[in-house]
């Protein structure tokens, strides 16, 4: 079934246009990844899904549901956000980040049994169990990032916003989120929507993929479709080879043309 | 036989006169007088001489001489006996001051008395001298500078110093020695004129006038001989305060100028104001604006200056001529000269410089503590502006004193009212005495716990540590030990550990801000009080306070006042308010002005004191 | 299923709580016993024992012969002093912990809006005017023209802040503004008054927990009553708001009512304050860090804890103001600062390594 689709989406932060006329799809249990260079609108994408950002112009709908029709608290247990930045210079221990995540359930401001323990499972989703009274001021810029994705598991949500969840993640962790999403999506139907840089994690682990240029949709479809020689140059300005090697696609970046 | 008897007669009587001739002859006769001239000043000597003899160095035709100093160089085998008083012109011109710096040089001092510059030709002094070996001796003017006195339409006089170096010189033929006692080289003899006492002369009293030579914070006689002094000796390393006419230079000029200024007839003051500025007035004062705070149009008042003054600040208009509810004397007094109808000028921080310049004084005086205001007022119309304040920090006074005079030294002075100055400040002094007198011996335990409750919204904790007018009304203020700032808050406990008899509310107005009655009514209310003796016997006072310091009257009024409220048995035939009236009617020239305040407060005080 | 190394966090984690917690009671007790030998011991009037009577007689307990004298010092002086620089303190500690998680800077404090200078303006507009007669009735114009004047200042920030979305520095901004704005205003009034009404507006500004009364701490008792449930509603979303706007709004929060609100309250709660007292530095600035650096950032227990902190610094200050040079009383603004800074720096070198914010 559709879980989002979006229609018509235009979104200006002042006067021109940081998204023209986006329209999606996608379905439970998908994971879709959005690719296209720096300012392309891909952030601006996921706040606007999230509903941090309202859009003028367009129709976002969750479950069929127009967005706007959600209150903030139903939205909060639906759809979990891990931004690409964080402020994160405050004494704060791992468990009371992560505990954030279940504000949308909380009845007064005493969480509940149910509340702890949804955090650890979240916590050992992430595997940063054994940092959980750490303050996290004082992780490492990885583990900070687990911290923030482990928030928004906490928040047991149906759709996965994420916003370069990898970025500052080295090679195993990197495989680990992955593979965390993919088992999310397998095991709890979890929509993923995720904006990612690297091409080749992007293509192995996404069921479809958007690539996004000067705010429009330049290509979409699954991801052997999408990422060809062409679109590569004609959005990022690069020459780059698609290999295959053991049933993953590769994208070699040959020469960058300015 | 009596042809040859007569014949000899006749030839011993020739030869009689013959020897009585020739003896006749060897008698020296009237010596002959030699006379150099040149350019108005002349030398006069004999030609030769075998004793001591005079050199007169004489003047011819001058106008308003005044002082000078004369260098003479003397050649030759001479002695120095001594120095005279000359003429000119039918008055006595006086050596004041002569120094035998070696013995070949020599200078003096010559004045004409108190403040009369001579005019005509004469001699100005005679220098007595002595040979003390025979041929030729040489004396010569080596340089003379002198001060003349220019006149003003007001009757003063201004300074004006010439100096020439002449290079005339006379020659006398020493034929003989004498026996004569001659000055030693360094000798230096200086000398008063006869008719400056004391009691002639009419100083400044404010200590900060320039021509201080010795230093003593005065002007005196001590200052003219000193600076006489050191004038001969060349000597002329002195303060700053010692430059009279405060150009830079020690010379005639401050010689004149300080003699003038002793005898009040000087045209130019100058003096260092209470903020350290050095200012120069004009003479006499005639037209006065006032652009400082209270206490200077109140001492202007006090001096009889009042009709003197053509331009009076905002705050005195305001605060100072029409308010009734608070108790001051200004507006009394300031009535009888009509000052409500005087212009207003601005403020001490905002004077109307066009409005100021419009009114041509001869003086404006301005707040010390704005000084920067007045540096540009002074600029900006040229006028004199002299800075004044209620007590004088380069002096080592400190505030909240029980009388500190130098404001009224100041104003005296610039005005020209130093003697009444003076008479109010001895009566004041003698007024204070007189209390100090009374109370000096009242020992401890017979005094009353005073304490002070300080005015304005802080509230009733805030007391001040030192107030003189408590010690000296014979009573014992219960902060005293708390600090030296001048205001302190202290805690309620403390005070009601403290147990005052007397509780004096510094406050001036009954009715609107700062009121008495509000207060005592705030005292009384306040449960935590309530155990207090004062408060308790309803010995609550109120205290005119504030001007302390700044009003030397009011503030003996009130240490009187204080007096009687303190011992009232001590001080049963002591009538307050009579003693006050006559102490605010001495200085302020008004009958009655203490009776206000007591009308305002006698429902508040027992019977004994009213 | 819970296994072993997850029984292990949720302990780890209630400990922590638990350490919290302790912190939250220890700073009650100091504070009880701080009033209360304060309340039988503090001054010349009354001893130890003589308090003590006076204070258990008002309950009924007669233990002895009573003095008047201590039940002054008892009832009129020090406790209702006590008890207004405790509330005063705890006022301003937590108005100042609010501010400075609601606008997320570290610098914040309950004069964040400019509301201090506002004040100031409002008393020296009614002290230079002469408005009334200078007693209670007096002083209450310049407590009602503070108050009101704070409270302009914090709706003009407020609705600026909200044309520009709400957002922190907008906030920040403008109560800068506001701050240059009734301090030149208040020197303009300073220079065109006579001196002796500049001099009581320089004291009042300078701070004075002496014009306690029984009904002012009655006035804070309703105001802290009612702000109380008000805030602890509030304390999850506090946390939120520091890790970011967009978070926050992803889970459900109105970043932008949220954030209006709690300066409006947390100013009402400061004006409320500074009218009665003064300016009273450093104790809403640094309270709150001070608790931050002893048990980590987490409102729930921060926003207590500047509370009670606040009152507690306040009213040891108080204290010192009293014993350091008696019997004069020195001004508390002196105090905080000279007391509270050494204790600050010591705090911020202890804990070198980790970061205060």
């Amino acid at each position: 079934m559709v879980k989002i689709s979006i229609k018509g989406l235009t979104f200006s932060y002042r006067s021109a246009p940081t998204l023209k006329g986006v329209t999606l799809e996608v379905h439970e249990g998908e994971v879709l990844s959005l690719v296209g260079p720096n300012g392309a609108g891909k952030t601006t994408l996921l706040k606007c899904i999230n509903g941090i950002l309202k859009p003028r112009i367009g129709v976002i709908m969750l479950d069929e549901r127009n967005l706007n029709e959600y209150d903030g608290r139903e939205l909060g247990k639906k759809l979990g956000y891990v931004p690409q930045v964080e402020y994160s210079h405050f004494p704060l221990t791992v468990f009371d980040a992560v505990l954030m995540g279940r504000r949308p359930y909380l009845r007064w401001w005493r969480p509940s049994k149910k509340d702890l323990e949804k955090v650890v499972e979240a916590l050992k989703l992430v595997g940063i169990e054994h940092i959980a009274m750490r303050y996290v001021n004082e992780l490492s810029g990885g583990q900070r990032q687990a911290v923030l994705i482990a928030r928004a598991l906490a928040q047991d949500p149906e759709v996965l916003l994420l916003d370069e969840p990898t970025s500052n993640l080295d090679v195993k962790h990197q495989i680990m989120i992955m593979e965390l999403i993919r088992k999310l999506t397998r095991d709890r139907r979890v929509t993923v929507i995720m904006a990612i840089h690297d091409l080749n994690l992007a293509a192995r682990y996404s069921d479809k993929m958007v690539m996004l240029k000067d705010g429009t949709i330049y290509a979409q479809g699954n991801p052997h479709e999408v990422l060809t020689p062409e679109n590569v140059l004609a959005v990022y300005g690069v020459k780059a080879s698609i290999l295959i090697h053991n049933d993953k696609l590769l994208v070699v970046p040959e020469e960058a043309i300015a | 036989m009596a042809k040859k008897v007569w014949l000899l007669t006749l030839i011993i009587a020739v030869v009689i006169a013959i020897g009585i001739g020739l003896y006749l002859m060897s008698i020296p006769h009237e010596v002959e007088i030699a006379e150099v001239r040149q350019a108005g000043l002349g030398l006069m000597a004999p030609k030769s001489c075998s004793d001591v003899f005079a050199v007169n160095i004489t003047v011819q035709n001058v106008t308003s001489l005044y002082c000078g100093i004369v260098t003479l160089k003397l050649e030759g085998p001479l002695g120095v006996v001594g120095v005279e008083n000359g003429r000119v012109g039918g008055s006595e011109v006086y050596v004041t001051g002569w120094q035998l710096k070696s013995p070949s040089e020599m200078m003096i001092l010559f004045e004409a008395p108190r403040t009369k510059a001579v005019n005509g030709s004469g001699n100005l002094f005679s220098i007595i001298l002595a040979p003390q070996g025979t041929g030729q001796a040489k004396v010569l003017i080596s340089s003379i500078s002198y001060a003349l006195l220019t006149s003003t339409n007001d009757g003063r006089y201004i300074p004006n110093i010439i100096t020439s170096t002449p290079d005339i010189n006379i020659t006398i033929k020493l034929t003989g020695v004498a026996s004569a006692t001659t000055a030693k080289p360094g000798s230096l003899k200086i000398k008063a004129i006869s008719s400056e006492t004391p009691e002639s002369i009419d100083p400044p009293i404010y200590p900060l006038t320039y021509g201080d030579v010795d230093g003593d914070l005065d002007i005196d006689l001590n200052d003219l001989n000193t600076l006489r002094k050191r004038l001969c000796q060349g000597r002329l390393n002195l303060s700053d305060m010692a430059d009279a006419c405060h150009d830079g230079k020690i010379d005639l000029l401050d010689l004149s100028q300080l003699k003038l200024i002793l005898w009040r007839k000087e045209a130019r003051l100058t003096l260092k104001d209470m903020a350290g500025r050095v200012v120069t007035i004009p003479q006499p004062v005639k037209r006065i604006v006032s652009c400082a705070i209270l206490d200077t149009p109140r001492t202007l008042l006090a001096l009889r200056a009042g009709n003197l003054v053509v331009g009076i600040d905002f705050y005195t208009h305001k605060y100072g001529l029409e308010r009734t509810d608070y108790y001051d004397v200004l507006p009394y007094v300031a009535r009888v000269y009509n000052w409500s109808k005087l212009p207003v000028v601005g403020t001490y921080k905002e004077p109307n410089v066009e409005l100021i310049k419009s009114l041509n004084p001869d003086v404006i005086f301005a707040y010390a503590r704005a000084s920067d205001v007045a540096d540009a007022l002074q600029k900006a119309i040229g006028i004199p502006v002299v800075c004044n304040y209620y007590y004088c920090p380069m002096l080592g006074e400190k505030p909240k004193n029980l009388v500190n005079f130098t404001g009224w030294k100041l104003i005296a002075t610039v005005i020209g009212k130093d003697e009444l100055a003076e008479n109010l400040i001895a009566y004041a002094r003698e007024k204070v005495e007189w209390l100090r007198n009374q109370t000096r011996d009242i020992p401890l335990s017979e005094r009353p716990k005073v304490y002070y409750a300080y005015a304005g919204p802080r509230g009733f904790e805030w007391t001040a540590p030192h107030y003189e007018s408590i010690d000296l009304a014979g009573g014992r203020n219960v902060a005293s030990g708390c600090g030296s700032s001048s205001v302190v808050q202290v805690s309620k406990e403390q005070i009601i550990a403290w147990d005052p008899d007397i509780i004096l509310v510094h406050s001036r107005s009954f009715t609107g801000r700062s009121s008495f009655p509000a207060r005592l009514q705030e005292i009384l209310s306040d449960p935590a009080l309530q155990q207090i003796s004062a408060v308790k016997n309803g010995t609550i006072y109120p205290l005119p306070a504030e001007m302390i310091g700044w009003d030397p009257a009011q503030a003996i009024c009130e240490a009187y006042y204080l007096a009687k409220l303190f011992h009232p048995d001590k001080f049963k035939d002591l009538d307050v308010e009579a003693e006050c009236n006559e102490v605010l009617k001495t200085i302020y020239g008004v009958d009655g002005l203490w009776s206000i305040w007591m009308d305002m407060v006698r429902q508040y005080l027992l019977p004994e004191a009213r | 299923m819970k296994n072993h190394e997850e029984r292990e966090v949720l302990s780890e984690y209630k400990g922590l709580t638990t350490k919290r917690k302790t912190f939250l009671l220890i700073l009650v007790l100091l504070i009880i016993a701080v009033i209360f030998l304060r309340t039988l011991k503090g001054g010349p009037l009354a001893s130890f024992e003589d308090s003590l009577k006076a204070f258990m007689s008002y309950f009924g307990f007669n233990i002895g012969q009573v003095s008047e004298l201590a039940k002054t010092a008892v009832w009129s002086i020090r406790l209702p002093r006590s008890l207004f620089a405790f509330m005063a303190g705890c006022a301003l500690g937590v108005a100042g912990a609010i501010m400075q998680v609601v606008v997320r800077n570290p610098l914040a404090s309950p004069y964040t809006l400019g509301i201090s200078a506002a004040a100031g303006f409002g008393a020296a507009l009614a002290i230079v005017l002469g408005v009334g007669v200078m007693t209670t009735s007096g002083s209450l114009i310049i407590i009602v023209n503070a108050f009101i004047f704070a409270m302009i200042a914090t709706i003009i920030v407020l609705g600026i802040s909200a044309l520009r979305g709400a957002a922190p520095e907008s906030m920040i901004l403008a109560g800068i503004a506001m701050l240059y704005l009734f301090s030149s205003l208040t020197s303009l009034l300073e220079y065109l008054s006579e001196t002796y009404a500049l001099r009581d507006v320089v004291f009042w500004l300078l701070g004075d927990l002496g014009r306690y009364t029984w009904e002012k701490i009655g006035i804070w008792f309703m105001i802290l009553l009612i702000s109380m449930p008000i805030i602890m509603a509030k304390l999850w979303d506090y946390n939120l708001l520091m890790a970011g706007d967009d978070v926050a709004k992803g889970l459900g929060v109105n970043v932008k009512v949220l954030r209006l609100s709690s300066m409006a309250l947390a100013s009402f709660i400061t004006a409320a304050v500074i009218c009665f007292t003064g300016v009273i530095g450093f104790v809403g600035l640094v309270g709150p860090h001070m608790v931050r650096m002893i048990i980590g950032a987490d409102n729930r227990y921060v926003i207590p804890a500047s509370a009670l902190a606040g009152g507690l610094l306040l009213e040891v200050a108080d204290i010192l103001a009293f014993e350091v040079m008696p019997p004069t009383v020195l001004p508390i603004g002196i105090i905080t600062s000279l007391m509270g800074v050494p204790l600050f720096l010591y705090l911020l070198l202890r804990r070198g390594r980790r970061e205060v914010w």
